[in-house]
């Protein structure tokens, strides 16, 4: 027989190993922000009640939003993933905007050049927000919307990032292939719905999920005049 | 009252006996077999006794935490569940310290009965006595003469050493592993939120905006009070570069609709008599908030409050107030409440006592300044006072002000943010992380929602102060407590299922660690997997593992006949204990399982999409079968029941894997269809799942292994009754 006082010790240490391994696994804590408070004032302009939500262009505004939610001082203010969008298929990336909610819990970047090129905005982000990986879909860190080239991903994962394509050759297809993947990543099973239309997924969007991201009921989007 | 005695040709017929003779209204004595229990009555009322004062002394520590009396550092996630919920959970670790100390404490080693080939069985009572011989007749026993029965002492076995097999070790080394890891699982959780986890750097950020948590611009008070009045809007009320004039400024301010800005009439040495006089003259004064002109930092919570309700503030300066507002409230009848906003270092009991004479006094400050901050916040006084009291379940659309205390100036400079926009309280922050009260109370008042996250409310902090006065940490940390979350789950924080569900665990840990030890001393004989099996389930099956066990075992004639000791219990006893010995170490298998799944991500195939089948490549069904129940049927196998019933049997190792697999096959595949589907409902249509990280994640686990269980139950108790398979030892 075993003495049970082995027992609890053995179980005691190889706990802590197992536990130092996770710890040591993770990343530095990185370095707060130290620049001015009032650095981009006029694009992050503050009334009463709002708050206005602005890059220099809509590359950069999308990091701003992603930087609004995320603020990444520990692990449980990062996202789940981030969501890559090309900036000239909006049909896409307003159907995408229901992957960004339970169980991914993502940002959405945009992507330039017809879907070739990561603009130094959105990989400065992609940087700083080092997602947590979606637990319900292999820990993955990055996914690749709509019709976007097999270079992007490459680039991606050369950030040390794991990567997910939904592909589409057009709009309906990739929303398709979107649906099929987040029934299934959300357990409920419900037999794919055919393709969300456009403007059912923005009002879907609009209706439920803008709201809640802020603790001030109304954001002013765009550049200050 | 009649005392008949029996001699029995076994230990099992004269537990028959016991049991039906004791039916009957008998009381039976089996003098030389021994019972199992585990404790003497003292024993019990003495442990009984360390568990309320366990639970007392760890519950007043949750009660004044929660109470806002002390801070619980970086634990502070606890407090996203409802009012009671920590000092219940810190009961239940106070209670299970207690118990488990006092229960190993008072554990002796218990003698080890010798075999026994025909015991006696000693009826005493009044009943029916043709009635108790029919009974002993039918197994088989004999009337003897009471006298020539031995007396009541169980005679001691001497100790046998038996050496461990290869079999056995690489079982103790499973059993090890698993309870390891549900350990680190579960230990992960409370550390991650201690330590905060990775973060990242955020020199590309583009400023300080957050969705909860806004950060005024200025790196200078002057900075931030003309950004406020920007951003508020308004005539302006200049006022010195003076925290202590502008706290006796602001109510005029908002008495007059102005915006007050800090600094806006230049750095000169303000007149602060003229300046109380001139409030004093246009205020009305039924509340009346002094502070001190030394240590601005105590006046600005309160000068907030005054602000917004347009109170006049009086400064004290060396222990006395001005002479003329000294002379109109002599000559007032006003009844007045006069509030002092400053620890008694500050203003002595002394001034109060001497202000008595102009209305009732009342002392409302904190030597810890972020404590007194949050009094102000909290409390209520007739028509004044912020009212936001976390420890009232009262949701509204709070918004705060922040600054840090070391910096008095900031919050002076944000005083119209008491007063117009979404205004509300000042709290304080030290520069690199929230105070624990501070972030406690944050927690807790955090918005929950229902239905949907738009539900509201929600609520808004702004920071004062640039990177030198509070960090980028510090605004990061009030935005993720103040974030709206589900009631039920509370994602990052602890929600109150989520804590009844950690109580549940560590009731289940105690008992595992006890049972640890309490089977060797009082089971002595018991079998080498059984020890190992019952810690195990205890583990995950928490409180009602315990119950399973005492059920199995306390009370319970022991029968010592054979290799390993055998306890006599009825079919459904049995059933019981056959069900734990099945699953012991397949459920713990299959959570470790699944959280080692979920630590690298789980399997999602689109083999699938676009046909009927598509719902197999979702995580949660066909690919969790493959990757968790499979192979912890294996394991167990392999490693734990073919071992086990290879040597109860003492047959050759294949030959206990021949007869383990189907018994594990048959409970494993029948608890998995229980918990996982009671898991999948749980969390797919409740919306209660949580990645391993988080304080949920126990919840759905640790409830679908009792479902696991009970479903496990059936069968094995069928084939318990049925005779395939024995009840376990």
């Amino acid at each position: 027989m075993i003495r049970p006082v082995y027992t609890l010790v053995a179980v005691a240490l190889l706990t802590v190993l197992f536990l130092a391994i996770i710890i040591g696994s993770w990343e530095s804590p990185g370095e707060p922000l130290t620049a001015s408070s009032m650095q981009n004032a006029g694009l992050l302009e503050l009334t009463g009640t709002g708050a206005r939500l602005a890059g220099e262009d809509h590359i950069q505004t999308a990091v701003v939003y992603s930087q609004t939610i995320y603020a990444h001082a520990q692990d449980k203010d990062r996202p789940g993933a981030v969501i890559l969008v090309r900036d000239d298929d909006m049909a896409s990336a307003i159907a995408t905007t229901r992957l960004q909610h339970f169980p991914v819990n993502a940002p959405l970047l945009y992507l330039t050049d017809e879907g070739q090129a990561i603009p130094e905005a959105t990989r400065e982000e992609l940087e700083r927000l080092k997602p947590e990986g979606v637990m319900m879909d292999n820990n993955v860190q990055v996914y690749i919307a709509g019709n976007i080239s097999d270079d992007i991903a490459q680039q991606v994962e050369a950030l040390g990032l794991k990567v997910r394509q939904i592909y589409g050759p057009d709009p309906v297809a990739y929303n398709e292939a979107l649906d099929a993947r987040r029934s299934m990543s959300t357990w409920r099973f419900l037999s794919p719905t055919t393709a969300m239309s456009s403007s059912w997924a923005l009002w879907w969007r609009l209706s439920t999920h803008s709201r809640p991201l802020t603790g001030i009921p109304i954001w002013v989007t765009g550049l200050p005049s | 009252m009649e005392t008949v005695a029996f001699r029995f040709p076994s230990t099992e017929s004269a537990w028959h006996f016991f049991r039906e003779a004791r039916r009957e209204g008998w009381q039976v004595s089996t003098p030389e077999i021994d019972t199992v229990h585990f404790y003497s009555p003292r024993a019990w009322w003495l442990i009984l006794a360390a568990a309320i004062l366990g639970a007392a002394i760890l519950g007043s520590i949750g009660g004044l935490a929660e109470w806002g009396v002390i801070g619980i550092d970086r634990l502070e996630p606890l407090f996203a569940s409802p009012v009671g919920a920590v000092t219940f959970l810190f009961a239940v670790i106070g209670g299970c310290l207690g118990t488990l100390v006092s229960a190993l404490w008072f554990l002796v080693q218990s003698p080890m009965g010798s075999p026994v080939d025909e015991p006696h069985a000693v009826a005493g009572g009044a009943g029916d006595r043709r009635m108790l011989e029919h009974i002993a007749g039918r197994y088989g026993g004999r009337a003897v003469p009471v006298e020539s029965v031995p007396g009541n002492q169980i005679r001691a076995q001497e100790k046998q050493r038996s050496s461990v097999t290869l079999n056995q070790m690489l079982a103790w080394g499973l059993a090890v592993v698993v309870a390891a890891s549900l350990i680190t699982a579960t230990g992960y959780i409370w550390i991650l939120a201690a330590a905060y986890g990775p973060g990242a750097d955020q020199e590309n950020r583009l400023g300080w905006t957050m969705k909860n948590v806004q950060r005024i611009p200025g790196d200078t008070p002057e900075q931030a009070a003309e950004s406020l009045a920007v951003i508020l809007g308004g005539p302006r009320l200049d006022a010195p570069a003076d925290p202590i004039a502008a706290a006796v400024l602001a109510p005029l301010a908002a008495f007059r609709g102005q915006t007050l800005v800090y600094g806006g009439s230049g750095s000169g040495p303000p007149d602060l008599d003229s300046l109380v006089a001139e409030a004093f003259l246009e205020l009305p004064g039924s509340v009346i908030v002094l502070i001190s002109v030394d240590e601005p930092a105590y006046a600005m919570p309160a000068a907030y409050a005054a602000a917004r309700f347009q109170s006049p503030v009086l400064p004290v300066r060396d222990g006395t107030i001005p002479e003329s507002i000294r002379c109109s409230l002599e000559n007032s009848e006003e009844e007045r409440l006069i509030l002092v906003a400053a620890p008694e270092r500050l203003i002595t009991d002394s001034v109060l006592d001497d202000l008595r004479q102009f209305g009732s006094v009342e002392r409302v400050a904190d030597e810890n300044i972020y404590r007194h901050a949050l009094t102000w916040a909290r409390d209520r006084y007739g028509d004044f006072g912020w009212d936001i009291d976390e420890r009232v379940w009262d949701d509204g659309y709070y918004y705060f002000a922040m600054a840090n205390p070391e910096t008095p100036a900031f919050a002076a400079a944000g005083l119209p943010m008491a007063y117009r926009g979404n205004h509300g309280p000042l709290l304080y922050s030290p520069h690199d992380d929230l105070d624990p009260l501070t972030d406690q109370y944050l927690w807790r008042l955090s918005p929950d929602y229902y239905v949907s996250p738009a539900d509201g409310p929600f609520m808004n902090v702004r920071v004062l102060g640039g990177p030198a006065s509070i960090g980028y940490n510090a605004q990061a940390r009030t935005d993720l407590a103040l974030e709206t979350h589900a009631y039920w789950n509370q994602v990052t924080g602890a929600s109150g299922l989520a804590l009844l569900g950690w109580s549940w665990f560590i009731m289940g840990l105690t008992g595992a660690i006890w049972a640890l030890f309490a089977m060797p001393a009082r089971l002595p004989g018991s079998g080498f997997y059984p020890r190992l099996y019952w810690p195990l389930a205890m583990l995950v099956l928490g409180p009602f593992g315990v119950l399973l066990f005492s059920l199995a075992y306390s009370g319970r004639l022991v029968d010592r006949n054979g290799q390993n000791a055998r306890y006599m219990r009825p079919a459904w006893a049995r059933g019981v204990s056959a069900t734990v010995m099945s699953l012991g170490i397949g459920m713990p298998i299959m959570v470790a399982v699944m959280w080692a799944i979920q630590l690298r991500g789980m399997p999602l195939l689109t083999l699938f999409s676009f046909t009927s089948l598509f719902w197999i490549g979702a995580p949660m069904t066909a690919v969790m079968w493959m990757v968790m129940v499979l192979p912890a049927i294996v394991i167990s196998t392999l490693f734990f029941m073919g071992p086990m019933m290879a040597d109860m049997h003492q047959k050759g190792y294949l030959a206990g894997i021949r007869m383990a697999a189907p018994v594990v096959v048959l409970s494993m595949i029948s608890a998995s269809a229980g918990m996982w589907s009671f898991a999948w409902y749980f969390m797919s249509w409740q919306d209660l799942s949580a990645p391993e990280d988080l304080w949920l994640w126990i919840v759905p686990l640790w409830a679908a292994i009792i479902a696991g269980f009970l479903t496990a139950f059936i069968p094995n108790y069928l084939m318990v009754r049925f005779g395939w398979k024995e009840g376990g030892q």
